[in-house]
C-alpha cells in the first residue's frame, strides 16, 4: 500500500463515508453521502484503489438487470491510514490558539 | 436516465485506457439508471464522469509497458541516440543549406526548428548522463553507450570552431570535417553494443514473418534512395531552374559565374577532405546496405529494429553530403525553402520515431520481459 501525496478536504470526506460504513457502499452513495460532486469523487476513488487503501467488487445482486453496481471498502491497511489522516486532517484543522476574547464595543463596532 | 448523460458517460469512458473503459463505462451506467434512487442528478454523473476522463493521466510507464526504472534508461539511451542522429545530420544539411529568409513564414518555421533542435542536441544528451549515471545497477555497457552516443552528438558541434583554428581550407572543405565520420562511427559502435544487449530492451524477441522482414527492409531501402534523390534534386536545382518539385530560386548569372570561379579554386587541404569524402562514399553506402539487408533478422525487436534503421538513415544523409561534397558544390543562398522543411520536418521525424520505438514495448511480451528483468 503506497501513502497519499496529497490529501485534500474531499479525500477526507470521501475516506470518512467508507470509514463509516460497516458494509461495502455503493459509489453513488459515498457521491451523495460525502456532499463532493461526482467530478471529484470519482478520482479519488480511483486514486485510493491503485494506492490499495481500497478494494471495490461488482454487486453480486442478480435480480438487478442491465449495469452493475460498484461496491468499495477500505482494505486492512486503508482503514487504518484512513483513521490516521483524517485524525491528522482533524489536529490540522483545529486553531492552534484560543481565540481572542473580544469586547462587545469591538464586535458591535 | 437522459440521452444527453449517457450519450457524455460513453463518450469519457471511450477516453479511458482500455482496461478501464469497460469498467467504468457499466459503473457509470449502473449509476446513471439508479441516481434517482439516491437523489443524485444524473447530469452531476455526466459532468463528474467527463472530468474523470479529462482529468486520468496515465502514467508513462504503462504506456510503454515497462517498469519506471527500465523506462528512464530507455529515455535515456533514446534521447543521446536521437541527438547523436540530429546532431550529425548537421553534416548533409551544410552542404545543401546555408540558411532561409526569415522574413517569410517557411523561413521562420526553418529557424525556429533549427533552434530548437539545437537546444535538443545540448539538453538531451546532459538527461541521458544524468539518467544512466544516477540508476543504480546501470550496466556498464550500456553507460559506454550513452557515452559515446554523447561524443558523437558533440563533436560535430566542434566541427566549425577547430575549422577556424585549423589553417588553410574553407567551411566546406577544413580538415575539421572528419569529425563527421569519427561521430558516425561512435554511433555504429554504440548502436552495435546497444543491439546486443537484453537490458533495458525486450528480452523476448517477436519472430517476424518474412514479408514483415521484406516491408521494413523495403522501407528501408526507400529511405536510403529518398535521402539521395531529395539531396540531389536540391543541389541541381541550383544549377538548373527546370528540377521538377523544388521550388527555390535557381542562380543567377552572376552568382552562377561567381561558384564556378570559386569551384576552380584549389584548397590547400582539398585532397585529403575529398579522400576522406570518397572513402565515406564507399564506407557509408556499405554500411547503409548492409545494415538494411542484416539489421532486420527474423527475431529482431523493435527497438532493434529502429537503432538499425536510424543508422541506416545515418549513413544515407552522410553518403550523400559527402557526394555532394566532393562534388564541390555550393547551394549558397538560392537554398529551396521547400527542400529545407522537409529536412526540419525530417529531422524531428527522426527523433519522434527514435523516441517512441525505443521507448515501448509491445503490451504482448511485458509479463515476460518484466519478470526476467534484472
Amino acid at each position: 500500500m503506497e501513502q497519499l501525496s496529497r490529501v485534500t478536504p474531499a479525500t477526507i470526506d470521501v475516506l470518512r463515508v467508507l470509514g463509516d460504513a460497516t458494509d461495502p457502499c455503493w459509489g453513488l452513495l459515498v457521491i451523495k453521502s460525502s456532499g463532493r460532486p461526482a467530478g471529484s469523487v470519482y478520482p479519488i476513488l480511483e486514486r485510493l484503489e491503485s494506492l490499495g487503501w481500497v478494494t471495490s467488487s461488482w454487486e453480486l445482486d442478480d435480480a438487478r438487470p442491465g449495469p452493475r453496481r460498484r461496491y468499495y471498502e477500505l482494505t486492512e491497511g486503508g482503514s487504518r491510514a484512513a483513521s490516521a489522516a483524517v485524525e491528522r486532517f482533524e489536529e490540522r484543522s483545529r486553531p492552534v490558539l484560543a481565540p481572542r476574547s473580544v469586547t462587545p464595543s469591538v464586535v458591535f463596532a | 436516465m437522459s440521452r444527453l448523460a449517457t450519450a457524455a458517460v460513453r463518450i469519457a469512458a471511450a477516453f479511458l485506457p482500455k482496461e478501464l473503459r469497460i469498467r467504468y463505462r457499466e459503473q457509470w451506467m449502473g449509476d446513471l439508471r439508479d441516481a434517482s434512487d439516491v437523489g443524485v442528478s444524473t447530469a452531476g454523473i455526466a459532468r463528474g464522469s467527463l472530468a474523470f476522463a479529462a482529468t486520468y493521466t496515465r502514467p508513462l510507464s504503462s504506456w510503454a509497458h515497462v517498469s519506471d526504472r527500465t523506462l528512464w534508461v530507455r529515455v535515456a539511451v533514446a534521447l543521446s541516440f536521437s541527438s547523436a542522429i540530429v546532431s550529425i545530420s548537421q553534416y548533409s544539411i551544410f552542404a545543401i543549406s546555408s540558411g532561409s529568409d526569415s522574413s517569410s513564414a517557411a523561413g521562420l518555421v526553418v529557424l525556429a526548428s533549427t533552434q530548437l533542435l539545437a537546444a535538443f542536441m545540448v539538453l538531451a544528451p546532459l538527461l541521458s548522463l544524468v539518467v544512466v549515471f544516477a540508476a543504480r545497477g546501470t550496466e556498464s555497457r550500456l553507460r559506454l553507450s550513452v557515452c559515446l552516443l554523447v561524443v558523437a552528438t558533440v563533436i560535430p558541434m566542434t566541427r566549425p570552431g577547430i575549422a577556424l583554428l585549423l589553417p588553410g581550407g574553407d567551411f566546406y572543405t577544413s580538415p575539421a570535417t572528419v569529425v563527421f565520420p569519427i561521430a558516425i562511427a561512435l554511433v555504429i559502435a554504440a548502436g552495435t553494443i546497444l543491439a546486443r544487449m537484453s537490458h533495458p530492451f525486450a528480452r523476448t524477441k517477436v519472430p517476424q514473418r518474412l514479408s514483415r522482414r521484406l516491408l521494413t527492409s523495403a522501407i528501408a531501402g526507400l529511405l536510403m534512395v529518398v535521402v539521395v534523390v531529395a539531396g540531389l534534386m536540391s543541389m541541381t536545382g541550383v544549377w538548373e531552374a527546370r528540377t521538377p518539385l523544388v521550388f527555390g530560386l535557381p542562380l543567377n548569372e552572376a552568382n552562377r559565374a561567381l561558384y564556378t570561379q570559386w569551384l576552380q579554386l584549389k584548397f590547400q587541404f582539398e585532397g585529403l577532405v575529398s579522400t576522406i569524402f570518397g572513402l565515406w562514399i564507399v564506407v557509408g553506402l556499405s554500411v547503409a546496405c548492409l545494415m538494411a539487408a542484416s539489421g532486420f533478422s527474423s527475431r529482431a525487436t523493435r527497438q532493434r529494429s529502429t537503432m538499425m534503421l536510424g543508422m541506416v538513415i545515418l549513413s544515407s544523409a552522410v553518403t550523400f553530403g559527402s557526394i555532394i561534397a566532393l562534388l564541390q558544390m555550393s547551394t549558397g543562398p538560392t537554398v529551396s525553402t521547400s527542400i529545407e522543411l522537409l529536412i526540419a520536418a525530417g529531422r524531428w521525424g527522426l527523433v519522434g520515431i527514435i523516441m517512441t520505438a525505443i521507448l515501448r514495448t509491445s503490451a504482448r511480451s511485458t509479463a515476460h520481459d518484466e519478470s526476467a528483468e534484472f
